[in-house]
């Protein structure tokens, strides 16, 4: 019966010894997480912002970046696509009030290093800067469109320009009214 | 103290847990693309093993033999558990990079050898000494491999870069087969070396 | 038809393009520990993909059932490493009683098993890849069928390395590295295969 008691004694000490330990860091791992968004989101806005406002839907999460008079500055999107040469991808969209694009980080991605990683590369993302959902042919060059492609990643390329189409489609959706403007 | 100075150096050469011992070689494939990543790793494995000697060499005379392996892992999984939720909380950017190597730290089997064959079987001064000898040359084999990984996959050293941002790397070297590639040389490297230092004796 | 096809996808990845050995560097060390051998390596091989699929099941069942429902999902590791040690003890008493035979030809690898980092990370990535209960049993079978493939490749060229003419610093285990070097860099032209 004495080894069953110890093992017990063990498991109950750790148990009650981790529920401590992580009672005190939920706290910590929350604001980190917190801290990572923001980051993320102050990397893809080319100004500073003052507070940061979450809207959740259905289908996605919107972050909407507002300055110290409380006028909107820009929106922030998470979107991604299954389209990329190793499957999903994910990115985080920004744009501008009138939804132009500002930029855009890749959250997430499995694409071939030194091919198709290069994604995340400010030579591919700096193209897209500008660009609306309307003033934008979003093909690969390839098929006739605007989006130029990298070299041997043309699967890669196309997956970025899905995704942000998405999230552009996800914006005019949530914000039909300054799209009008 | 010679005594403690001999488990204390043992580690990092002469029965290092990585090079000699081909233990815990999961993680040190796996998370040494960057340097930063692999003494991250090297340093959470070294907490966990420092942690678990501690309590294993104070509580193994009241375990008996038959719950022996099962205690050591509990005790084990408690630490990795508390060492997770450290990173969680204080470096977020670790935890997304290491991702499912910090929880697989549990069955890194040089802890739970260094448990069974030494903080087992001797006090705690001695435990603590092995276990941080032997955590610090786990952690120098993970930085020798990731930093002779990082320079030649992606041409940086500790994030800084070394060459231009057009420039190629060897990025066969920040991939899988480069993990493998990378610690046969390094073993093969270290071979030679010490048969060199043993003849000129 | 989708489910099936997912499924399939779900296969041909766990078996070469995210194999477990040469792409996601899990179960090295029975990798390289038990494999000079053709026959012991497939003896590890079913040990592994037998335990593989029921601690992958068992833990999607304790996640999702006891673990989510409490918010105690920090309690993971230790669980499911308590699942695997108990399952591979639970899975020696019973090959010792059904077949003496079996046991003989399993028995000293099973004790190997439960610090296989192979194990508990397919259980891990089961849960953090959001499978359904299906999709993580045929995932963790097939993985194991990855991992036999891995060993059974290495065995085969480590039969053949005996005889090979190796460089000294390089004999036995560094010339063993080179070579799973040069069977993960094949087993990347997989990649791509799977979307």
């Amino acid at each position: 019966m004495r080894p069953i008691t110890i093992l017990t004694i063990v498991g109950i000490l750790s148990a009650s010894l981790l529920a401590v330990v992580e009672d005190l860091t939920r706290e910590p791992i929350a604001i980190a997480k917190e801290q990572m968004k923001r980051k993320a989101i102050e990397q893809i806005f080319p100004f500073p912002f003052d507070s940061l406002r979450t809207v959740t839907t259905e289908q996605t999460t919107f972050y909407e970046a507002y300055n110290q008079d409380n006028a909107i500055e820009g929106i922030a999107v998470e979107t991604s696509t299954e389209e990329g040469y190793s499957g999903l991808i994910e990115i985080l969209l920004g744009v501008s009030p009138d939804q132009k694009i500002l930029g855009y980080k890749v959250l997430f991605h499995r694409e071939t290093p030194g091919l198709g990683d290069k994604i995340d590369k400010p030579k591919f993302k700096e193209q897209f800067k500008g660009r609306t959902l309307e003033n934008t042919n979003w093909k690969v060059k390839k098929d006739g469109g605007d989006i130029d492609e990298l070299t041997a990643a043309t699967i890669s390329s196309k997956a970025v320009a899905n995704a942000v189409v998405k999230g552009l489609e996800f914006i005019k959706e949530q914000y039909p009214k300054s799209s009008a403007e | 103290m010679n005594e403690a100075l001999n488990i204390f150096t043992r580690g990092f050469v002469k029965e290092n847990p990585v090079t000699k011992m081909l233990l815990g070689l999961c993680p040190v494939l796996a998370v040494t693309t960057t340097a930063i990543n692999g003494l991250g790793m090297g340093l959470a494995t070294t907490f966990v093993l420092l942690g678990s000697n501690v309590v294993i060499a104070l509580a193994s005379k009241a375990i008996p033999s038959t719950v022996r392996i099962p205690s050591f892992i509990l005790v084990i999984a408690t630490f990795v558990t508390i060492v997770d939720l450290l990173i969680q909380a204080f470096s977020p950017e670790l935890n997304q990079s290491l991702g499912i190597f910090i929880p697989l730290i549990v069955v890194n089997c040089m802890i739970l050898g260094r448990a069974e064959a030494f903080a087992s079987r001797n006090g705690l001064w001695y435990s603590i000494i092995d276990a941080i000898g032997m955590g610090l040359g786990f952690t120098f084999a993970l930085l020798l491999l990731s930093i002779f990984r990082e320079v030649l996959g992606a041409g940086t050293i500790f994030n800084i870069p070394l060459v231009g941002e057009d420039a190629s790397t060897i990025l066969v070297f920040a991939l899988p087969p480069g993990a493998f590639a990378g610690l046969g040389l390094i073993i093969a490297g270290l071979n030679s070396l010490e048969k060199k230092m043993g003849d000129k004796k | 038809m989708n489910e099936l096809s997912g499924l399939l996808l779900v296969i041909v990845s766990a078996i070469f393009v995210n194999n477990v050995v040469f792409a996601r560097f899990l179960g090295i060390c029975p990798y390289l520990g038990v494999s000079r051998k053709l026959d012991t390596a497939l003896g590890m091989g079913f040990a592994v993909t037998f335990v593989m699929t029921i601690a992958t099941a068992i833990g999607y069942v304790l996640h999702y059932g006891i673990l989510v429902p409490f918010k105690i999902e920090f309690m993971q590791t230790i669980m499911f490493i308590l699942v695997i040690a108990s399952l591979v003890q639970l899975v020696e008493i019973v090959l010792k009683k059904v077949s003496k035979s079996l046991y003989n030809s399993l028995g000293i690898f099973l004790p190997l098993i439960t610090t296989n980092c192979a194990i508990l990370g397919v259980a891990l990535i089961a849960i953090q890849e959001d499978y359904s209960f299906v999709t993580s049993v045929v995932f963790a079978f097939f993985s194991a069928m990855g991992f036999i493939l891995a060993i059974l490749l290495f065995a085969g060229i480590r039969e053949k390395l005996e005889e090979a003419d190796v460089p000294k610093p390089f004999k036995n285990v560094p010339i063993g590295f080179i070579s799973a070097a040069i069977l993960s860099l094949a087993f990347m032209g997989f990649s791509g295969l799977v979307k």
